[in-house]
């Protein structure tokens, strides 16, 4: 029994954390000339470059052999900065091609040539959709790619941080279908890791803003009904992380066993993100709902995660019908 | 952002490093810390040894829990060191203490693992043993003399002594450094003034763990001392006080000139405050993980009932409610967020980590996640639980202790206070 990320685990995160300060910080979303597609292309070809998308794929397609431990590491650090979605619908899509049997696919998914888009949980629209050739559906256990031979209707999305398309009937050729339910556990793990990243972030300002912000002549953070929403948000944070862990380290471990576990994870990020995303706003007051903040950002992400598998009410139900959570 | 998240985690453990310094906190726990080899990983797998040891306490359980239940309040009294002299005689008392002072010298895991089976085994609670096992005794193995830790703690682990905590005063509550009860330091003796509060359990108890100002000059939490009084002490007046549960287990304690001998301070004097914030340490630490675990058995058992017990509107029973079995996934979801929460909290104290103020963040959750599988209890139950004695009297008693527990040891409101102060860093209120 060990739950707390060892040395070598810390150091993914530390490295992965390195990188994406210098190539991917919240505040380039504040620079007029960054827009979604670009980004989606750059950190791409960057996600690529470092393995990111390959991270726990076998090394004979180009991948880093690494466990759903560490992958999650990574995504919880994506997550934190806003990275494409197409790096999450990636590193799942180049499992199920592998599944699927069309190794050359998963290998230029891992070496970022085939971009892979996100359906959302309704079908009708496709997440990350700039540059995508396919599209990661998931339906319950099973996962598929559809392949995109139209150029998707572009539309304005609600997470101005990734491109979004409508996609009409009938949906796109589907080219791989595999029924997994663990592979499907991982996808909850990875919007969970992403989605913890957000909660830590939204966090991370609110503390630092109301250590910086003042109003009365004294910084806000003096005040008990900002200092118990923070002492809030960290519960939030510290629960949500604990239970990612475990979850991601049952599935490597006692896969059999596992559900219950990430089922908790997921609910657990999601609310974290969501409430904590939105806290974070009114920690900021007014500046919260502008555009010269992440706040808004980190509340339409934290969104849009939760509506790629089941909505919440489902997981819930999932949760009180599972048998109760071993290990 | 990481980079600065990190140098705000770097400065925060700088300054616990200097409290801890101040303070004669430290942990006994006797787990070498692990240097993990090159490889290491997460692991949430019990152990061949874990796995043994957990049927031994299963085992023992099974043929040792009391049938009877405890007789509630303060007249469990006898009860309770009753049960933890057979907890003694069975090897299972202090199981994290050094083996030196009678404890089995174990980790905290195998606590844990203690903690789960007892638990499941339905084991009484530990009553006005809990001051003793889970205040007293650490703080002195802590902070004590040798000849205080010699003559107290074999006692404690037998059930000869039960203790009960003074800290609290009619003036000083969740601001307990604002505490008056005068301590005057006469030759080797210090003569005890003064007014306690909530002090559970004081008419049973045999010794106080009594935290007072000896330097009547001192300001906040400077110059006050840590001592442990003899309730059988003349000038000591014991009022008990009735909690809305029925039961009077508090009392008031005045103290009329109570002659304390000097060797009887743990710590230094005037530095009884990181002697108090040590005991409060070890109840935040690890103090809640039976009643973690005790929420996760009653919510099961919660579940049984909702199946068989007709709705409250009339339709069929209170499971065939959708809302019902969604609220029950949630609590389901925090309750493995929060076991999650103890084992990497317990991770990290065994690999040599000093429990500090994330233990605010344990008890205040605990303390919710209890309160919210009680409230849905009230929605399931609905009229039955009027009738106070009937079959499901139980879960009335729970809801009630619920809210007295989550004020007990520091209100949710004080417990933020010590997060938003101690692990967020924030800009002090007070």
């Amino acid at each position: 029994m060990y739950l707390s990320p060892t040395d070598d685990e810390q150091q993914i995160i530390d490295a992965t954390a390195q990188t994406l300060v210098a190539e991917a910080p919240i505040e380039r979303w504040f620079r007029p000339q960054t827009n979604a597609a670009s980004e989606e292309a750059r950190l791409l070809a960057v996600g690529a470059a470092l393995g990111w998308m390959g991270i726990a794929t076998p090394a004979d397609i180009g991948g880093g052999d690494a466990t759903i431990v560490d992958e999650v590491l990574l995504f919880r650090e994506l997550g934190r900065h806003l990275a494409p979605v197409n790096l999450m619908a990636g590193a799942i899509g180049a499992q199920v091609a592998l599944q699927a049997g069309k190794r050359e696919l998963a290998s230029s998914i891992v070496a970022g040539t085939a971009c892979i888009g996100l359906f959302a949980n309704c079908g009708s629209i496709l997440l990350g959709s700039a540059g995508a050739r396919y599209g990661l559906d998931v339906d319950g256990d099973a996962l598929m790619l559809r392949q995109l031979d139209a150029v998707p209707e572009r539309t304005q999305g609600l997470d101005w941080t990734t491109t979004t398309a409508r996609i009409g009937a009938p949906a796109p050729t589907v080219i791989c279908r595999i029924e997994n339910s663990l592979l499907a556990l991982r996808t909850r793990l990875l919007l969970a890791a992403q989605l913890q990243g957000i909660a830590e972030v939204a966090l991370t300002q609110s503390v630092a803003y109301a250590k910086l912000r003042e109003q009365f002549g004294r910084p806000i953070g003096s005040f008990q009904a900002i200092r118990h929403k923070c002492a809030d948000m960290a519960i939030r944070v510290e629960r949500a992380r604990a239970q990612l862990f475990f979850a991601a380290v049952a599935h490597r471990d006692q896969p059999a066993t596992c559900a219950f576990q990430i089922l908790a994870a997921q609910t657990l990020a999601e609310d974290a993100a969501r409430v904590n995303a939105r806290t974070n706003i009114f920690i900021h007051g007014a500046i919260g709902v502008t555009t010269e903040n992440a706040g808004h950002l980190l509340l339409k992400r934290s969104m849009l995660w939760a509506f790629v598998t089941d909505p919440r009410a489902t997981l819930l139900e999932a949760l009180a019908d599972a048998p109760p959570g071993g290990v | 952002l990481v980079l600065f998240f990190k140098k705000e985690q770097r400065k925060e453990s700088l300054l616990f490093e200097k409290r801890s310094k101040n303070f004669c906190l430290f942990w006994f726990s006797p787990w070498v810390a692990p240097s993990f080899p090159s490889g290491a990983r997460m692991d949430v797998s019990w152990s061949v040894q874990d796995d043994l040891f957990r049927v031994e306490v299963w085992e023992w359980l099974l043929t040792n829990v009391p049938r009877d239940k405890r007789p509630p309040g303060t007249a469990g009294s006898d009860f309770d060191r009753a049960w933890q002299r057979k907890l003694f005689d069975g090897g299972w008392a202090g199981i994290n203490w050094p083996a030196a002072y009678g404890g089995r010298g174990l980790t905290l895991i195998e606590q844990m693992i203690w903690h789960e089976e007892y638990a499941k085994a339905d084991g009484p609670p530990m009553g006005l043993m809990f001051v003793a096992t889970a205040h007293a005794g650490p703080t002195l193995i802590a902070c004590g003399t040798e000849d205080q830790k010699q003559t107290h703690l074999p006692r404690i682990l037998r059930g000869e002594a039960l203790w009960c905590q003074g800290f609290s005063e009619p003036g000083s509550g969740s601001d307990l450094a604002s505490l008056r009860t005068r301590g005057r330091v006469e030759d080797d003796e210090i003569v005890v003034s003064g007014h306690k509060i909530w002090t559970t359990g004081a008419d049973k108890a045999d010794f106080q763990e009594l935290l007072i100002r000896t330097d009547p000059t001192s300001q906040r939490h400077r110059g006050l001392s840590w001592v442990i009084c003899d309730m059988k002490s003349p000038g000591i007046t014991v009022h008990p006080i009735r909690k809305m549960t029925g039961h009077a287990e508090f009392a008031s304690v005045f103290y009329d000139d109570v002659r304390i001998p000097l060797t009887n301070v743990v710590g230094a004097v005037d530095a009884g405050w990181s002697t108090a914030m040590a005991t409060l340490g070890f109840e935040r630490g690890t103090a809640f993980l039976a009643e973690m675990v005790a929420i996760t058995m009653k919510l099961e058992q919660l579940m049984d009932v909702a199946k068989s017990i007709p709705a409250v509107s009339g339709n069929g029973t209170a499971w065939d409610d959708v809302e019902v079995r969604r609220a029950f996934g949630l609590r389901r979801a925090e309750l493995a967020g929060l076991r999650a929460m103890n084992y990497a909290n317990l991770s990290r104290y065994a690999r040599g980590e000093t429990p500090g103020s994330e233990s605010s963040l344990v008890k205040l959750y605990t303390n919710d996640v209890a309160r919210s599988v009680q409230e849905l209890a009230l929605d399931i139950l609905g009229p039955n639980l009027l009738d106070d004695a009937g079959r499901y009297a139980a879960w009335t008693k729970l809801f009630l202790d619920g809210i007295v527990l989550s004020i007990g040891g520091g209100t949710p409101e004080i417990q933020r206070e010590i997060i938003a102060d101690r692990v967020l860093s924030l800009p002090r209120s007070r």
